[in-house]
């Protein structure tokens, strides 16, 4: 086994508010290898989305990382100088985020926008002439199937469709060729068909160019169609870890069969969907034991109790009781 | 009440601003009683006393603490009846303009139609042209005296107003319990007393706060420019009008001392105005 | 497009009508129209004459009639005070309040900006919050206070700068600008400095609130993601968002400020507009009054249009509709 790209350990980052301190990620590890596309799932507030900023030292205050490591490619991520984490940002770890609509600066055109990108890494790679950027800008473009790319990189975002606009950050992310992609729900705001393409899309151009992807999303669908492995967060950890055909087939933890079951696909016509019972617990308040024990069909006094960790080959879970162990 | 009150009194600085609007408004109100002298008083006036520098010791034997103006008045005395009638204009204007600026947003609010497009066309056109200009016009058209420039002062402020009374009348007559209140046989009046004007008042006091530091500063500039209240009652602008010409040859205290009580005054309320628009707007809040 | 072009100039036009005639009932009400306009020391032949020639003799709508007749060939009338034409007493001082405003409204921006955009990307700072004093006391210190205190510590203390009158001009097609010498220059700094205070306090708050908005977008998120500098992401992405309200605002406070500038051309002794409307009130030269009522009507219904129409322009819709084609 090749060395890990990432390797994240005991993430931990909590939110310093008023009412208390949220821990939206709570003891978080999880490796990737190069090249390796990983799903991250779970229910928004799950701390999903947290965990990919934290990757690129992005969590709004009053959040911050309070303790743990990010290694990326041997190099510890966690108290870097800002200066430093902007060399990695956009360079070696690239980010795509949920809404193209909010993420493009309305008043610029795509070429600007995509010629800052390259141009904030000019260390790494030189000065960049404008006509240098374009061409590369043009050639991204064209790489995530943006027909006429030259002349769209005169154009504003509001000028794109939202699938469009999708592949046009998709394209500065790869600008500068990173290691590691990570995808914040990309295809959340798009249509389904759209969605389908993109996804098709993301994977071969992971595959091709070797670059790691962490794909965040609350849709186990979407990833199970796309990654290697998969990550089951919630509240703020990691409750199930394992490859994804085996994940689904056969999910160690009970919120992971209920996240399976919610799903349209694996439902029988007319058969009305199933749900996960009541909601998220708030971050602030977590019950002392398993947080999912109050949702849980399967929770008993064991419950009140820190779960343990459960090895099985290839796949971890947080849980007292594990599916494979009641059957 | 008691919530919000301790949430402004987090903010040291908008704390101390109203200790301040408070000491001042005090001071104003006892100045017959604690003022050296009676300023509007002429006999008691002495020229031999004119233009001395602060603590000079006057020929009745007291002591001018912040020295005297160009017709020998105790500027100490002077300042304190000058803000009681820089207040007393500020909070006339303030409230008459309240009054009519409620009355025509809510009227606007309710009446819709072309009365709605009328009175807001007039408004927006008004809040675009600057409220000095008007009261100068005003001013120089009515005359002077304390009546005709309020009148001015409300003329040229009764739009911000107006135009908050709109807003809120107008997005609270949306909510579906007015509407539903609308649909009962109750009278219109009753709808607007018991559901608009309690929502409606508390942003137009938030309002009326800054517009009241508005008008003292507004009144002290057209008295500046010679068009305020008659000089038989100076006000803070008149003073530190009176002082200018002297400016030049050093006698710089007779429109320094009632230009710094101006200012603590006009800023104080406008830091109470602040802090009270930022609490009450929902947008800042987490 | 068109169709809300024309309703706007109709109700333009409309606002103008009724201006007209409330100065118009306003000349009429105050007192007899012959004292308005005609100047109290003329002779008797003279007064006869004007009246005939004003149409004073005839019944009111008439009157109002010419009135608006002679507004639209820009017939004010005559000067008391200075016994020339009111439109070319207006409009020969009208350069000086022009330069002023200009600058004023240019130093406010060019400094309130900076300053604005910096307090709201670090609003908690040390900085910022002296720029937030110096924007709260700009707002509410009255102007002239103002103008006062810099020209005793200017003028009278440091004795750096001239204030009054506007010095030595620089004729350019025939008129005088003070801008165009460094004497000059000297002699504008300080009212303009004054003038400008205000409009810095408000540029100052409305980039801060922009910028602070802004800040907590994905659009600087994802910018920063791509690992731009916050320098970079202040000046290329911040700077162009909010350029579009700050335009704006600069466009309508210049109206603006030609009228404020009637209290700092009074303390600087600058020969404006704004000093002739002051004279021109306290030396009863009513003529000037009315011009100057009707012109500045004018100027504000104008502005308003401008602005209507500029944001009918820049709406996104609109927009849309003109660029996806």
């Amino acid at each position: 086994m090749t060395a890990p790209l990432l390797e994240v350990t005991d993430l931990r980052t909590h939110f310093f508010t008023r009412a208390g301190i949220a821990r939206a990620v709570d003891g978080v590890s999880f490796s990737l290898a190069p090249g390796e596309i990983l799903g991250l799932v779970g229910e928004s507030g799950s701390g999903k989305s947290v965990t990919g900023f934290s990757l690129i030292g992005l969590v709004d205050p009053p959040g911050r990382i309070a303790g743990g490591s990010i290694r990326f490619d041997g190099q510890e991520l966690v108290g870097l100088s800002e200066a430093r984490m902007r060399a990695i940002r956009g360079k070696r770890i690239a980010m795509v985020f949920q809404d193209p609509q909010a993420t493009l600066n309305p008043v610029l055109t795509i070429g600007t926008q995509m010629a800052l990108a390259l141009q904030a890494h000019r260390q790494a790679h030189g000065r960049v002439t404008d006509r240098a950027a374009a061409e590369r800008a043009g050639a991204m473009l064209t790489r995530v199937g943006i027909p006429e790319a030259a002349t769209r990189l005169n154009n504003y975002p509001h000028e794109f469709s939202g699938g469009m606009r999708q592949r046009v950050a998709i394209a500065m992310a790869l600008l500068n060729g990173p290691e590691l992609i990570v995808a914040d729900e990309p295809t959340t705001a798009l249509d389904v068909s759209i969605q389908a393409q993109i996804l098709a899309e993301m994977k071969s151009i992971a595959r091709d160019s070797g670059t790691a992807l962490i794909w965040i999303s609350h849709d186990l669908a979407t990833v199970s169609s796309l990654a290697d492995r998969v990550l089951v967060m919630y509240a703020g950890r990691i409750v199930e870890s394992g490859p994804v055909g085996a994940v689904l087939r056969a999910p160690l933890h009970p919120y992971t069969r209920g996240l399976l079951d919610s799903l349209p696909a694996m439902a029988q016509p007319g058969q009305r969907l199933a749900q996960i019972p009541g909601s998220a617990p708030s971050l602030l308040a977590l019950p002392a034991g398993c947080p999912f024990a109050p949702r849980c069909a399967h929770a008993d006094a064991a419950c009140t109790t820190p779960p343990p960790r459960i090895d099985r080959p290839g796949r971890q879970a947080l849980c007292h009781h594990p599916l494979d162990a009641a059957a | 009440m008691k919530a919000f009150w301790r949430e402004y009194a987090e903010n040291r600085v908008a704390l101390l601003a109203l200790i301040v609007v408070l000491i001042i408004v005090g001071a104003a109100l006892t100045a017959p009683i604690f003022a050296p002298q009676d300023p509007y008083d002429l006999a008691s006036l002495d020229l031999m006393d004119a233009r001395r520098p602060p603590g000079f010791v006057g020929s009745n034997g007291y002591v001018h603490v912040l020295g005297t103006d160009a017709q020998g008045r105790d500027l100490l005395s002077a300042i304190l009846y000058g803000l009681r009638i820089s207040l007393q204009m500020g909070l006339a204007a303030g409230t008459v303009s309240l009054a009519v600026g409620a009355l025509l947003g809510i009227l606007a609010a309710q009446a819709g139609g072309w009365v709605e497009t009328a009175i807001m066309r007039v408004v927006d056109l008004q809040l675009s042209f600057p409220a000095i200009l008007l009261a100068l016009v005003l001013v120089a058209v009515l005359g002077q005296g304390k009546t005709q420039l309020v009148i001015a002062l409300v003329a040229a402020q009764y739009a911000y107003f107006a135009r908050t009374a709109y807003g809120a009348a107008s997005a609270e007559r949306r909510k579906d319990y007015v509407e539903a209140a609308a649909a009962t046989p109750l009278s219109t009046l009753h709808i607007v007393f018991r559901h608009i004007l309690p929502n409606v008042l508390p942003p137009l006091i938030v309002v009326a706060t800054v517009q009241v530091a508005n008008a003292i500063s507004l009144e002290a500039t057209l008295s500046f420019l010679g068009l305020g209240l008659p000089p038989t009652e100076p006000s803070l602008g008149m003073l530190i009008a009176n002082g200018f010409q002297y400016m030049m040859s050093g006698r710089t205290w007779i429109s320094v001392y009632p230009g710094i009580a101006l200012i603590v005054l006009v800023v104080a309320i406008n830091l109470v105005g602040d802090q009270l628009r930022d609490q009450t707007n929902p947008r800042l809040r987490r | 497009m068109l169709g809300y072009v024309i309703q706007r100039l109709l109700q333009a036009a409309l606002v103008m009508l009724a201006m007209s005639a409330l100065v118009f009932v306003g000349v009429h009400a105050i007192g007899n129209p012959i004292d308005v306009l005609i100047s109290p020391d003329a002779t008797q032949d003279i007064r006869e004459a004007a009246i005939r020639r004003l149409g004073l003799d005839l019944p009111l709508w008439q009157q109002y009639l010419a009135f608006l007749g002679r507004l639209l060939r820009g017939d004010f009338g005559t000067s008391f005070v200075f016994g020339m034409p009111v439109l070319q007493l207006i409009l020969s001082r009208l350069p000086a309040t022009l330069e002023l405003a200009l600058a004023a409204v240019l130093i406010g921006t060019l400094a309130g900006v900076p300053l604005g955009v910096y307090a709201g990307y670090r609003p908690d700072g040390v900085l910022s919050r002296v720029i937030m004093a110096v924007s709260v006391l700009g707002f509410s210190v009255p102007t002239f206070w103002v103008g006062l205190i810099l020209i005793l510590t200017f003028a009278v203390n440091l004795d750096w700068l001239p204030a009054g009158d506007r010095g030595p001009l620089v004729e350019v097609f025939g008129i005088g600008w003070s801008f165009l010498s460094l004497e000059g220059l000297s002699f504008l700094a300080l009212p303009a400095l004054n003038l400008s205070l205000f409009k810095l306090a408000m540029m100052i708050r409305l980039s801060r609130a922009g910028t602070r908005e802004i800040m907590l977008t994905d659009t600087v998120k994802f910018a920063r993601a791509a690992g731009l500098s916050d320098a970079t992401i202040l000046r290329r992405h911040v700077l162009r968002l909010i350029s579009i309200p700050i335009v704006t605002v600069f466009g309508l406070e210049l109206g603006s400020t030609l009228a404020f500038a009637v209290v700092t051309e009074t303390i600087f002794n600058w020969p404006g507009v704004g000093k002739l409307i002051i004279d021109s009130i306290t030396s009863l030269d009513r003529p000037v009054m009315v011009a100057y009522l009707v012109l500045v009507a004018f100027l504000f219904v104008s502005i308003n249009l401008v602005v209507d129409l500029s944001y009918a322009l820049l709406d996104p819709r609109l927009r849309r509709g003109g660029a996806a084609a």
